[in-house]
């Protein structure tokens, strides 16, 4: 048992190094790199007749319990950076009303595109949108960094990925409770809502505050990455298995209240803690989108193509809507975002491991997992293979416009 | 059956009591054990360090203290800027309730520098008491001379530096008082205008409302300003008692788009004038731009300073004589060091200038001494928000008294010194429109009428009881000032009236031309 699993680990992760290698020699984006080297690895497999033992179903806890949890406490951790003061309203607005438009209008369109009610309900609808609506624009950033824009933009764009993140996981959660029917089972739909989502803040309150606490009496900055690494695994997992309240919400309050307690001891016992997210977040990233490699067959392209096409057409028309509607709102602050800003958050929107991480997590027993995590992959696809190398083009041909290099004026 | 309904209920809410305190408990261990291991593992304070935990109140209580002194513990008259008995009769004047006290003073009557006034043994009796006299500012020198026989006006505080609410309360309340108001050094907007009282523009280092792209004066503008009726002087603003030496300080989170759009500046971020007037840079060049200013808008022009050094009031009485008495400014506005709502270094609001105890009666004697005092109109401000303390500058020499404080306590100011931040709890310096929402325009303007009413007929009654018919007769004999050794003694003996200098006795006094300026006064009314 023990040796199968270690087995099916390190197989992935070394894909996931493979993939590193393949990105540095041919200078291919990291994530498509992965992919590939996924893909590969699905096909190569079989074809030498290996039993890897790793199965859609046994995907999902895999995922569930150890990619996301990692995941979310790095996005939360990283929340409060003073950088982020600045364009706080805006990224707030984004990260709140835009990912809720961006999921409803893209449930709305994806609904509508598919017309299939019994095969594929409302609420499949809006799992697809709430999935949707996490954008993952690293590729996007550091494209950015690399061409000498303002790096306000820059900035806008990752804290609105950091802040969208947690939103979408969330609202995630909300209808994949209505989804798998735990929220109808309870009597008291309230009831349920506060056990599972409070319990999960309180719980995850007092896990923040406990890891500070041992973090402050160790005061070693190795121990802090135990401490901290061990609170995402064994918050989500306690949260989850024994306590039954919603683990992501346990990770977002626990890393929030860590990092708040934690404050002072930024050049202190924090010191390591960077690169401990670093090589999580990197080792991690690569191994989703191996496996989505994995996971991804010809036959999906052959039966779901128009449900992919629809659904990428609704994703981009709900993050354009979403983007567009929050630019508008902007408008009287003192930060408005001015409307090229809008197109190159719109088109830079890339989704991204958030949302593979979300589909993989899905239970293989409901009726429509298929389509959507063939609409979901269509999305992320559609976005490492079109937007993100078309968006370097795009932002040149924009930075020609009159905007170049300041931040929007006042009156954009 | 409902007996066993609300046992279960109570049996329920128990329960739920109990695993609230308990959990409420265990948090609270949790939170202290933090706190204990961040206090002892930090760096950077050392009472937190030796003292965990406990230490932490001490961070706490400093920052409630200055809250709970000014409520339960501070003296009646033992705070500052203002203590609560100036404050109070500034609330109670604004209200126009009862503000007479009982039993007896609160003051000690003995401290050095406090002011006795004489009372008459024929005090004026009711009916031959008359109201103020008026006073002609510019006259026979401006075009338009300003008449007015308001005794305490609205000093210079910006829009900006006021919220829009505030503005308007002031400008309605000065007009129904018959008082002007000073606009700040930050330009004119339609809310001074909006209440229809007279208005003095003052001119700030930054020329804010009057200057050309390049930052220099605007003749154009000048008219512009000047062709509104209801604006009566411009001031040339050359320090202000907040902070001598430095410029207008707006933060950057009181610059709205509004403010931002009059001033002629980005929005959001600091608005800093420069330390002085660039083109002005000595006593004739001070003397040629208000005599140009005059020309240009018609209207008396003076300027206003706190006074520190004052060797250059000698130089400029006699480069007036010798120049002429058309590059006189028509008044001079003496500011006090312990001055203003403004933000200022804090080195140069407790420290930099002269109070107005000394630079008015300096003025004063000084523009007596060259046969000036005529002509050249005296304004005084700095903490005069209170009956005495108006009758003390008038009694000294000054011909009106201006306050900003006062006014700002009729509005409502609760001395919180937040006016720096936008976070003023009355609403009276901040831009957040949620704070704003307290302060109504129409009801305060009533106030500020009232204060300025209230504060004139106060002002009135101490000069009857000195025997005199209104308050602009009263003079130096009729107050004593208390000394080193806490004896009363003759404020003529400390502040001996000066004699003209011979050779500038002749000079002709300008008649004043009242009908003239009654005449251009009739718009505003």
């Amino acid at each position: 048992m023990i040796p199968e699993l270690v087995g099916q680990i390190l197989l992935l992760s070394g894909a996931a190094i493979v993939g590193m290698v393949v990105h540095r020699l041919l200078r291919l984006d990291l994530t498509l790199a992965c992919l590939g080297v996924g893909v590969l690895l699905g096909w190569a497999v079989p074809a030498l007749g290996i039993d890897t033992g790793i199965r859609a179903h046994s995907l999902k806890d895999l995922v569930f319990f150890i990619i996301l949890p990692v995941l979310i406490f790095e996005a939360t951790w990283h929340l409060n950076s003073t950088l982020l003061k600045r364009w706080l309203s805006p990224i707030l607005i984004l990260a709140t009303l835009g990912v809720l438009l961006s999921c409803f209008i893209t449930a709305g369109l994806v609904y509508l595109g598919v017309g299939h009610a019994t095969g594929f309900p409302w609420i499949a609808a809006l799992l697809t949108g709430a999935i949707l609506a996490a954008t993952d624009p690293i590729a996007v950033v550091s494209q950015l960094k690399s061409m000498n824009t303002p790096a306000d933009l820059a900035t806008l764009f990752e804290g609105e990925s950091l802040f969208n993140d947690g939103a979408a996981v969330v609202l995630f959660v909300i209808i994949f409770s209505f989804a798998t029917g735990a929220m109808a089972e309870s009597s008291n739909h309230l009831m349920y809502f506060a056990t599972v989502f409070l319990g999960g803040l309180i719980f995850g309150v007092l896990l923040g505050l406990l890891a500070a606490i041992i973090i402050l009496l160790l005061g070693k900055v190795p121990a802090t990455s135990v401490v901290l690494v061990f609170t995402a695994f064994g918050g989500f997992y306690l949260a989850e298995e024994a306590l039954h309240v919603s683990g992501i919400m346990t990770i977002v309050a626990s890393a929030l209240v860590s990092r708040l307690a934690l404050r002072e001891q930024e050049t202190t016992f924090l010191s390591g803690i960077a690169d401990t997210w670093n090589w999580l977040g990197l080792l991690f990233n690569s191994l989703l989108f191996v496996l989505m490699g994995l996971v991804i067959t010809w036959s999906m392209f052959q039966e779901q193509w128009l449900a992919m096409i629809i659904a990428i057409g609704a994703a981009l028309a709900g993050r354009a809507l979403a983007v567009g509607i929050c630019g508008l709102l902007t408008k009287p602050m003192s930060r408005p975002i001015s409307g090229v800003w809008q197109v190159l958050l719109f088109w830079g929107g890339l989704r991204g491991a958030i949302a593979i991480a979300l589909v993989l997590s899905l239970p293989v027993s409901l009726p429509y997992w298929w389509t959507l995590q063939a609409m979901v992959f269509g999305v992320v696809i559609f976005s490492l293979l079109v937007q993100g190398p078309t968006f370097k083009a795009l932002t040149r041909h924009l930075e020609r416009t009159p905007f170049k290099n300041n931040p929007p004026p006042a009156s954009e | 059956m409902d007996t066993d309904l609300l046992k279960t209920f109570s049996i329920h809410v128990l329960e739920i009591s109990v695993l609230l305190f308990v959990f409420a408990l265990g948090l609270g261990v949790l939170v202290i054990a933090y706190l204990y291991l961040a206090d002892v593992t930090q760096t950077k304070q050392a009472i937190r360090k030796n003292y965990p935990v406990v230490g932490r109140f001490r961070y706490f209580f400093e920052h409630m203290g200055e809250f709970f002194r000014q409520y339960f513990f501070a003296q009646d008259r033992d705070e500052l800027p203002f203590n609560r008995a100036q404050r109070s009769w500034a609330y109670r004047a604004a209200k126009n309730v009862d503000s007479t006290v009982a039993f007896g003073s609160t003051r000690s009557l003995n401290q050095p520098g406090d002011i006795l006034y004489l009372n008459g043994l024929f005090p004026t009796l009711s009916e031959d008491a008359l109201p103020a006299e008026p006073v002609t500012i510019g006259a026979g020198y401006a075009a338009e001379p300003y008449t007015t026989a308001s005794l305490v006006n609205i000093s210079g505080m910006s829009y900006g530096a006021l919220s829009t609410p505030a503005v308007r309360a002031l400008s309605a309340g000065a007009a129904q008082a018959g008082i002007w108001m000073n606009t700040g050094e930050g330009g004119l907007a339609l809310y001074h205008l909006e209440g229809g009282c007279d208005i003095v523009f003052q001119i700030g280092t930054a020329k804010y409302g009057v200057r050309t792209p390049d930052g220099k004066l605007s003749d154009e503008k000048l008219e512009e300003i000047a062709a509104h009726t209801q604006v009566r002087m411009f001031e040339l603003k050359m320090s202000q008692g907040a902070k001598p030496g430095k410029g207008g300080i707006l933060p950057g989170v009181k610059v709205t788009e509004e403010i931002a759009k009059i001033r002629g500046i980005p929005a959001g971020s600091d608005s800093i004038s420069p330390n002085g007037h660039t083109d002005i840079r000595s006593i004739d060049e001070l003397l040629d731009k208000i005599f140009h200013i005059r020309t240009v808008t018609g209207k008396p022009t003076g300027f206003k300073s706190v006074i520190g050094d004052s060797a250059w009031l000698d130089d400029m009485c006699e480069t007036i004589h010798r120049r002429g008495l058309e590059y006189a400014p028509d008044f001079i506005t003496i500011d006090s060091v312990d001055g203003g709502s403004g933000a200022a270094p804090q080195s140069l609001i407790d420290y930099m200038g002269l109070p107005i105890k000394c630079s008015l009666p300096l003025v004063v004697d000084k523009l007596i001494e060259y046969n000036l005092k005529d002509r050249i109109k005296v304004i005084t401000s700095g903490k005069l928000i209170n009956p005495a303390d108006v009758a003390w500058a008038l009694s000294m020499g000054a011909d009106f008294v201006t306050s900003a404080r006062g006014f700002m306590f009729a509005l409502g100011c609760i001395q919180a010194l937040q006016c720096n931040k936008n976070t003023c709890p009355t609403d009276i310096t901040t831009h957040d429109i949620v704070l704003q929402r307290g302060l109504d325009p129409t009801e305060k303007s009533e106030r500020v009428a009232n204060f300025a009413k209230n504060l004139a007929y106060e002002v009135g009654v101490i000069a009857h009881s000195c025997g005199v018919e209104e308050p602009r007769q009263l003079s130096r004999k009729h107050a004593h000032i208390i000394n080193a050794q806490g004896i009363p003694e003759p404020l003529e003996q400390v502040f001996p009236l000066p004699d003209i200098r011979p050779e500038y006795a002749k000079i002709p006094v300008v008649e004043v031309d009242i009908a003239h300026s009654t005449v251009t006064q009739e718009p505003s009314s």
